[in-house]
């Protein structure tokens, strides 16, 4: 019964989303108003349809209905709440159900913000762009990717989640946020398309996507962060970023989508650039595309594991469609789309976002090369390999201090020309205190030119962000404001330029945790007896035993060590090992002592052997906490962006021009 | 002076493009089952690969630091000596025949490894696993870790 309900609802939204595309279309040509506004209408049909497929999948799922194929494999009878939920996004068919349903949210908040608007064409244009992207996925559900197909035996009890995706609470956060950053970027991708479509390729269309494009990077972001956490609490490496195909694949539209969000400023400004901007669009919803397809058709475990199912052949197809689509438009729209504008001079702030995005665009070519290349070669010559970690680290690290470098110096760039007077007066102050960092660095006895270069451009960066801000609230102060009140009117007067600098901070914040963490970190195993003691750094570590509980769910022993710091206990720390019915071998749990200055990671690679010693991996991280703390900034800043602007005469008057965007 | 700047541009994208290469093909990392690693040795040299398989049955020994355990892959088996603590799945279901990749080089007839990782399919199903036939004949215990 709930097998049928849902997949009526599954084929409602993909029936209301062919109609909706075809309805807009007749319209636009015939000029029907009417039936434009019918099309549109259908939006609420697709939500109510992906609405009602989730929600019939977790009552499924919480009922155990074992008669749905996709519950007998994804929950078992003794599966905590939490993980029941999560469970919709554990593996393939349910994502993509939580894909449908955030396309569907997206497309109905967007129909009510353009509802004045409905019968323009490039808004007509972009829904039935979107309703082709909902109906794709829609029917990829009914077709390879059945979320309620019926299981062949009927079991008393199911396999229950992957053992390593129910084992963590933030297993309940990453992949929905990293799904809203993918889906999201449909909208800025269905304008892009509009403006093609209807020849309104000025700054229209920049405008109207501004909002869900901020939104999807912000969700892109958060999801790309807490992945990283999850794999750090949960995996017990120690780290948190392998360059593993998986993370490449949220990575790189990461990378596009920022080099946009800079390059449309340039247009919007000089309406220059509008080429590249489309491009970019369409290359991150490409690249969501992509990763969709690495991820979830198998060819990372196998090129030839892609047969075993129809879902690589419609990505792939999609993918295709997309990016020959594009560029055919592109081609036909041709001479059209030259920009106006020209870049005056190689020092000024349209010259600085171009080389940002040259570096940005590098860094995915970089890492879409080596995701991509092992896969052709397994693919032609049948032979298996990967692209080394040393790759990416010497590909990475002079582009991450060019963009560190970029980022100090281009928020106080002059749009047009630039004078050596103007630099010297806004650079001189925050340069020195890059330098007096590196330098302090370099005594406290800090290695690695990059890493060193990390720390002092990131002071760098932090004391312009932070001197900029100090002349606006000074000018503002000076015409009789108080100084807190200016304080906010400053960042009111033009919350996008100020929360893109919060996020600046965020992204440095990042860097800096990075180079710290990747280059001092210590590490230590040892078998332990009960009561013997560890040394690693200033610490001691000391086992004090093991206990094993016992649950439906899972086995689970922990260790109990104690940390102490010359003569400062810092507690007892419980690394364990749990054994799930459903997964052979056993699944380790890291226990973490996070610190501001640094970490004290605890895994146990086995528990008590015949000789009654457990093995410890024992790690001294540096920094990590500020990798999630700068994340955090990160989002915080796109908030601060969607804060809706405060136009007065006065606000704008008294952002110095050498900061208004 | 422009037609400068466009040449100085050229140089920097083909320098960039050139080093990506160089790097990509000075970190390829291959990676070969048992059987094709052990027809491969001679070419292979004592360059550094992964070589996959499963840990047989009642092999895995720790000693100090060093681990010794044998892979096979059901058609060839190689003796293994790791430098460091095998991975948790391993060290605490020696007998579960737990699919891990080993990189590191060969010595003699040996291969010496210095890095354990455990495949983690995303599904826990037998009939996907690379191994399936060979698990038979090991006598693997599939059976979940119990203390």
């Amino acid at each position: 019964m709930r097998a049928a309900l849902g997949t009526f609802a599954v084929t409602l939204a993909a029936v209301a989303s062919l109609i909706g595309a075809a309805a807009s279309l007749v319209g636009l040509r015939r000029g029907d108003a009417r039936l434009i506004r019918s099309g549109r209408s259908c939006v609420w049909i697709v939500l109510l349809g992906a609405a009602g497929s989730v929600a019939v999948m977790q009552w499924a799922l919480n009922v155990r209905d074992y008669e749905i194929e996709y519950v007998a494999k994804n929950v078992a009878d003794a599966t905590p709440r939490l993980f029941t939920i999560t469970a919709l996004w554990g593996a393939l068919e349910g994502s993509i159900l939580l894909w449908g349903f955030m396309l569907a949210v997206f497309m109905a908040v967007g129909a009510r913000r353009f509802r004045d608007r409905a019968s323009d064409p490039l808004v007509v244009w972009a829904t039935i762009v979107q309703f082709a992207v909902a109906l794709f996925f829609f029917a990829l559900m009914l077709g390879p990717a059945d979320p309620f197909s019926r299981a062949s035996v009927l079991v008393a009890d199911g396999q229950g989640p992957n053992a390593l995706l129910q084992n963590h609470p933030l297993m309940a956060f990453h992949p929905p946020m990293l799904y809203a950053g993918y889906v999201g970027f449909t909208i800025p991708f269905s304008f892009a398309i509009a403006a093609l479509a209807t020849g309104r390729f000025g700054e229209g269309w920049l405008g109207d996507t501004r909002r869900s494009t901020l939104i999807a990077w912000g969700f892109l972001t958060a999801g790309i962060v807490l992945g990283a956490w999850w794999s750090y609490e949960v995996l017990g490496w120690g780290g948190y970023w392998a360059w593993d195909p998986v993370e490449n694949a949220s990575l790189m539209p990461w990378l596009t989508a920022t080099a946009f969000m800079h390059s449309v400023l340039v247009q919007e400004r000089r309406a220059m650039l509008r080429v590249w901007n489309l491009s970019l669009v369409i290359a991150t919803f490409a690249l969501t595309i992509l990763g969709t397809f690495l991820t979830r058709s198998g060819v990372i475990e196998s090129v030839h594991a892609f047969s075993e199912s129809d879902i690589g052949s419609w990505l792939l197809g999609l993918l295709f469609v997309v990016v020959v689509g594009s560029l055919l438009l592109i081609g036909w729209r041709g001479d059209a789309l030259r920009s106006p504008g020209r870049i005056d001079s190689p020092v000024s702030r349209e010259a600085a976002f171009l080389y940002n995005n040259l570096l940005f665009a590098g860094f995915a070519l970089v890492v879409l090369v080596a995701t991509v290349y092992p896969l052709l070669v397994e693919a032609l010559q049948d032979r298996r390999l990967s692209v080394g970690e040393p790759y990416f680290r010497a590909m990475t690290t002079p582009i991450g201090i060019g963009l560190l470098f970029l980022m100090s110096v281009a928020p106080v760039l002059p749009w047009r020309a630039t004078s050596a007077e103007m630099l010297r007066d806004r650079l001189l102050g925050p340069a020195a205190v890059g330098v007096a960092t590196m330098l302090s660095v370099v005594l406290l006895g800090g290695e690695g030119v990059a890493q060193v270069l990390a720390f002092g451009l990131g002071a760098f960066c932090v004391a312009g962000i932070v001197r900029n801000y100090a002349v606006a609230v000074r000018a503002r102060t000076r015409q009789g404001h108080g100084r807190l009140r200016s304080a906010v009117a400053v960042v009111h007067g033009n919350p996008r330029l100020w929360g893109g600098m919060v996020v600046h901070v965020g992204v440095v914040v990042v860097a800096v945790a990075i180079a710290a963490s990747a280059h001092y970190s210590t590490i230590r195993a040892a078998q332990l007896a009960d009561g013997e003691t560890l040394a690693i750094r200033s610490y001691q570590i000391t086992y004090e035993g093991s206990e094993t509980t016992e649950t439906d769910q899972k086995i689970t022993t922990k260790a109990r060590l104690r940390i102490e710091r010359g003569d400062d206990d810092l507690g007892v720390y419980e690394p364990a090992i749990s054994g799930f019915p459903n997964a052979r071998g056993a699944i380790g749990t890291p226990s973490v002592r996070t610190g501001l200055r640094e970490d004290v990671y605890l895994s146990l690679t086995n528990t008590e052997n015949d000789d009654g010693r457990i093995g410890v991996e024992v790690r001294v991280n540096p920094l990590i906490l500020w990798l999630w703390i700068g994340g955090a900034l990160m989002a915080f800043g796109v908030v601060v962006c969607l804060v809706p602007q405060r136009r007065s005469h006065i606000a704008r008057a008294v952002v110095p021009a050498e900061v208004a965007v | 002076m422009k037609r400068g700047r466009w040449a100085l541009a050229a140089v920097v994208c083909v320098g960039a493009i050139v080093f990506m290469l160089t790097q990509l093909g000075a970190n390829l990392d291959f990676y070969r089952p048992v059987s094709e690693a052990v027809a491969n040795r001679d070419d292979q040299g004592t360059k550094e690969f992964r070589i996959g398989g499963v840990v047989k049955p009642g092999t895995l020994e720790q000693a100090g630091s060093l681990t010794t355990f044998d892979l096979t892959d059901g058609e060839a088996t190689v003796a293994v000596d790791l430098d460091g603590t095998p991975h948790e799945m391993v060290a605490q279901n020696p007998n579960g025949c737990i699919p891990v990749i080993v990189r590191g080089r060969w010595e003699g007839e040996r291969f010496a490894g210095r890095e354990l990782i455990v495949k983690h399919g995303s599904e826990y199903d037998d009939a996907d696993h690379p191994y399936g036939d060979a698990q038979d004949e090991l006598a693997c215990e599939v059976a979940p870790v119990a203390e």
